[in-house]
């Protein structure tokens, strides 16, 4: 009883402890789960390659250099050079930071907007008709389509794509969000919040919002992959970023004429999108095995 | 059991009935006036204000609404700008080897799927297991594109097998249809075979625990029938849904996969009319798919009604 008490007050020295200690134990657990660190560990080394593109790369990725045209991968060109002479390895190493920023924006939005529309429609009967047969109806639309087809009326542009690929997969976070709502504000905690005369609002974002949190992290990891991956597609179909932008789409559209003079120009992106998305969806993995005890048989 | 099937249908109608809304409301999400954008900047005024005319954007935004929908019912979804003909006919045209394309893809989709999910489930905790559910969820993070160019590049042009793009009709030679569209197919089955691998391997786990089971190892029955026979039949039922959720990541993916081997289906058809701003079409191929995506997995959620006696749905 004692120690419920002390718990019970936020911000106290033991509560902190305990926060501390759950801290702990969550990593021991998530040390244990083998996709988890092997996806903890590719999304690093994309993390820090992008981090570091400046000081990695020799070149310019977007230098022209027509003397060194489809050159393969040798000597100063670690992934070769493309059909204008540009060094693969600088446009791929920054090509990590047109997809982890495209990825952020979009996990950042989508997370925001699923959130609040989330807690809206678990919160309130009109707000949940109406939101959620939006969500109903956008998730009958297969993303990689709604996106496809936003990109055709907003144009190719860099921030287009970020808003393409978040009204693609706000509906998923929207759903999640509200699902986990409908649980927790029935809980005990929050009817003794609810009896303590705490506000909807301050319960929402105080009390379930919280505890919603790891089930938002776990999907917001794969719509991070998803995005990327879609990225990658939009860009290859010529409707993403505009042409200059060197994205792992934009390189691996440009080497398609070129498959059988210049593999490279296709492997190096390719295996790129596959190490940064596989990372990623390992990574949801493990925090699936760790946060979310329905999951912990896998 | 009517009644579910009945009740199941109903609850389309407002979905379809909102995509469409956003279907009429994607093209006027363009900047400035969606005539003069479709058109491009070579247009002349007379043929812009043609165009708003074919479109009825000279009237009231409610009334445009109500004369697209209505057309939209019976089947008038317009006409292709670039194409000059109507666009059921256009999508008609490229259904045939879009409707091959995605039954081969499902066929392996199923296939690598499930015998990738027992395998799992028989050798539980163990590194086939492992292996198996990282193989297929490999296929979740493999650009499709970049796996068909990887395809084409092996069997295509160093072995030299099958051919490297294109389609030959049905009608033509069925055997040449086929195998200009396994590769695709392949490419396609395989990104979307880790949902049914995982839900194979936990529904197998399930069932595997269960008495029948131990009952039919105990009067003899071969491990092999146990588990293909007895396990799988009462394991496979969830992985029916799975299935009919995974058409979104198989529909979706037909757009790229089709651009790719060139594949003169509907996904071909949305990124040409993407790249020509043939709104007409973008709207009829979103309709079209939506329409398939959701009947599609009515479909399957009846099927699991009619197979599974023990699932009443009130």
């Amino acid at each position: 009883m004692s120690v419920e008490r002390t718990v019970a007050i936020p911000g106290g020295g033991a509560a902190r402890r305990l926060r501390a200690l759950r801290r702990r134990s969550l990593w021991q657990l998530f040390r244990r789960s083998r996709p988890g660190m092997a996806g903890a560990v590719l999304v690093a080394i994309v993390v820090g390659v992008a981090l570091a593109a400046p000081w990695i790369t020799l070149r310019d990725p977007l230098a022209l250099n027509p003397a060194v045209r489809l050159r393969a991968p040798a000597g100063a060109y670690w992934f070769g050079t493309d059909d204008f002479g540009r060094d693969l390895f600088s446009r791929v190493v920054y090509g990590s930071r047109v997809s982890l920023e495209i990825g952020t924006l979009v996990v950042l939005a989508s997370g925001a907007l699923g959130i609040l529309a989330g807690i809206a429609a678990g919160y309130f009967r009109l707000a949940d008709a109406v939101i959620m047969r939006m969500v109903d109806a956008l998730l009958a639309i297969p993303p990689a389509l709604l996106a496809i087809a936003l990109m055709a009326v907003l144009g190719a542009r860099v921030s287009n794509v970020v808003v393409a690929l978040t009204i693609a997969y706000v509906p998923q976070l929207t759903r999640v969000v509200r699902s986990q709502v409908l649980v927790l504000r029935e809980t005990m905690f929050a009817e003794a919040a609810r009896s303590a005369g705490a506000s909807d609002r301050r319960i929402a974002f105080l009390h379930v919002l919280p505890n919603a949190w790891s089930v938002v992290m776990i999907q917001s990891t794969v719509t991070f992959a998803d995005a990327v991956l879609t990225e990658a597609g939009l860009s290859y179909l010529g409707v993403g970023e505009p042409p200059g932008v060197p994205s792992w789409g934009n390189i691996l559209s440009d080497g398609r004429n070129y498959m059988v003079q210049a593999p490279w120009m296709t492997l190096f992106p390719g295996f790129a999108i596959v190490v940064c998305v596989l990372g990623l969806n390992l990574l949801g993995d493990g925090l699936r095995d760790v946060l979310d005890p329905r999951f912990r048989e896998w | 059991m009517a009644r579910f099937i009945v009740r199941r249908l109903v609850s389309v109608v407002p979905v379809l009935l909102l995509v469409a809304v956003f279907a009429f409301f994607l093209v006027h999400l363009t900047p400035g006036d969606p005539a003069a954008y479709m058109l491009g900047p070579l247009a002349t005024p007379a043929q812009i204000d043609q165009l708003r005319e074919a479109l009825n954007l000279n009237v009231p935004l409610p009334i445009q609404f109500e004369r697209w929908f209505l057309g939209a019912l019976q089947g008038n979804l317009g006409e292709s700008l670039f194409m000059s003909i109507p666009v059921p006919l256009a999508i008609w045209q490229r259904t045939e080897p879009t409707f091959l394309l995605t039954l081969m893809a499902v066929a392996i989709e199923v296939l690598i799927g499930v015998s990738a999910g027992v395998v799992a489930a028989t050798r539980r905790n163990t590194w086939v297991d492992q292996l198996a559910i990282a193989f297929t969820s490999l296929g979740l993070s493999i650009p499709s594109f970049w796996l068909g160019l990887n395809l084409i590049f092996f069997f295509g042009v160093n072995l030299r097998v099958l051919p490297v793009a294109g389609y030959v009709p049905l009608g033509v030679s069925w055997i040449g249809a086929i195998r200009s569209l396994l590769m695709p197919a392949c490419a396609l089955g395989f990104i979307s075979s880790a949902l049914v691998a995982r839900m194979t391997r936990a529904s197998m786990l399930e069932v595997l625990s269960q008495d029948f089971v131990r009952t039919a190892r105990a009067k003899g029955v071969a491990e092999r029938g146990v588990i293909w026979r007895h396990a799988l039949r009462n394991a496979i039922l969830p992985v029916i849904t799975v299935v009919g959720n995974s058409f979104a990541i198989l529909l979706g993916g037909l757009v790229v996969t089709e651009q790719v081997f060139a594949i003169p289906g509907v996904g071909l058809l949305v990124i040409h009319a993407v790249l020509h701003r043939d709104y007409p079409v973008i709207q009829g191929v979103l309709l079209y798919i939506v329409t398939l995506y959701v009947f599609i997995n009515v479909g399957m959620d009846i099927v699991y009604a009619l197979v599974d006696p023990r699932i009443k749905f009130g």
